[in-house]
């Protein structure tokens, strides 16, 4: 091991450890997107508290966005698999009220979370 | 008539070694995709550093090729993969080695040794690899969080398979020498 290998391996370090850093410290999601039906229906900033109704097939689904988060907090569905979602804040993260056909997507500056890896 | 040299030869040799490890090394477990020790650039840095660019390029075409019809993989997306990461890898290689030849005039203790060739060819492997697969194969943003692990694990192997070249070099030499082994000659 040379002086320039130890810088070598130095600087290939310090270029991974600022590429964890860049992709994979968790962002905080700059807005979020609701949709009903096929229509995108709002675009709220995550940073102002608020509640929504959104009017979908069933009724209105109440979504609420609280301290940079957002989440379904009533839902005209039977099975309430959207308020089972709890909040989301990353960006990317996504729930949906099937039967009402509303659905809320978060969205940043930065790129979205890997969804899955296959091999 | 074609005639073959020497030369021919100790390329079909070193190209015969490294697709074995290539083969062996295919059937290990990982545990993300792509991260593999890549033993096989033990044999194209010893190829480099003895006998070349030249030879390394040649020898690591013939890995690609034989080792992925060994495989299965000709022509597969692994197939190029491998090879834009073996491009970058020999590039990077090609670098380091004239940044020592220009380095070896100035300052001796300024030189990359194997393990830090081996670390930064690993490291343009990956990149090669990378730029690859997010352009062509899955040109999709959230493949950006894989790069960083597989960088780290590269890194490590990188190490690793330098500091295994550095061994093997070192044999290699201690063979050669007839005044360290003279029971060996006849």
């Amino acid at each position: 091991m040379t002086r320039a290998d130890l810088l070598a391996i130095a600087l290939c370090a310090a270029a991974i450890g600022g590429a964890f850093a860049l992709t994979w410290s968790s962002q905080a999601a700059g807005w979020v997107e609701i949709r009903a039906g096929n229509a995108l229906v709002g675009r709220y900033p995550l940073d102002e508290d608020r509640d929504i109704a959104v009017h979908g097939r069933l009724g209105d689904s109440q979504l609420r966005i609280e301290s940079g988060r957002v989440r379904f907090v009533a839902s005209p569905c039977p099975n309430k698999v959207c308020l089972h979602a709890g909040w989301l804040e990353h960006s990317g993260d996504t729930a949906a009220c099937v039967p009402n056909g509303v659905s809320i997507r978060l969205v940043g500056t930065r790129a979205a979370a890997v969804d899955a890896i296959s091999h | 008539m074609p005639t073959v040299t020497p030369q021919d030869r100790l390329i079909a040799g070193y190209a015969a070694l490294a697709v074995a490890i290539n083969v062996i090394e295919s059937g290990f477990p990982s545990p993300l995709p792509g991260v593999k020790p890549g033993l096989a650039n033990v044999v194209t840095l010893i190829v480099l550093l003895r006998h070349g660019w030249r030879a390394a390029t040649a020898v690591t075409l013939l890995r690609i090729v034989v080792g992925s019809l060994v495989t299965g993989s000709f022509l597969a997306p692994g197939f190029w993969l491998a090879c834009a990461g073996a491009g970058a890898a020999l590039a990077a290689l090609a670098l380091g080695a004239s940044y020592n030849r220009i380095g070896a005039h100035i300052d001796k203790r300024w030189t990359l040794s194997p393990v830090g060739l081996s670390t930064l060819a690993a490291q343009a492997h990956i990149c090669g690899q990378f730029a690859l697969a997010r352009w062509l194969l899955i040109p999709h943003p959230g493949l950006a969080r894989l790069l960083p692990p597989l960088l780290l694990a590269s890194l490590i192997f990188g190490i690793a398979t330098g500091i295994a070249t550095q061994r093997v070099l070192a044999e290699l030499a201690l063979a050669k020498s007839p005044t360290v082994k003279p029971s060996q000659e006849t």
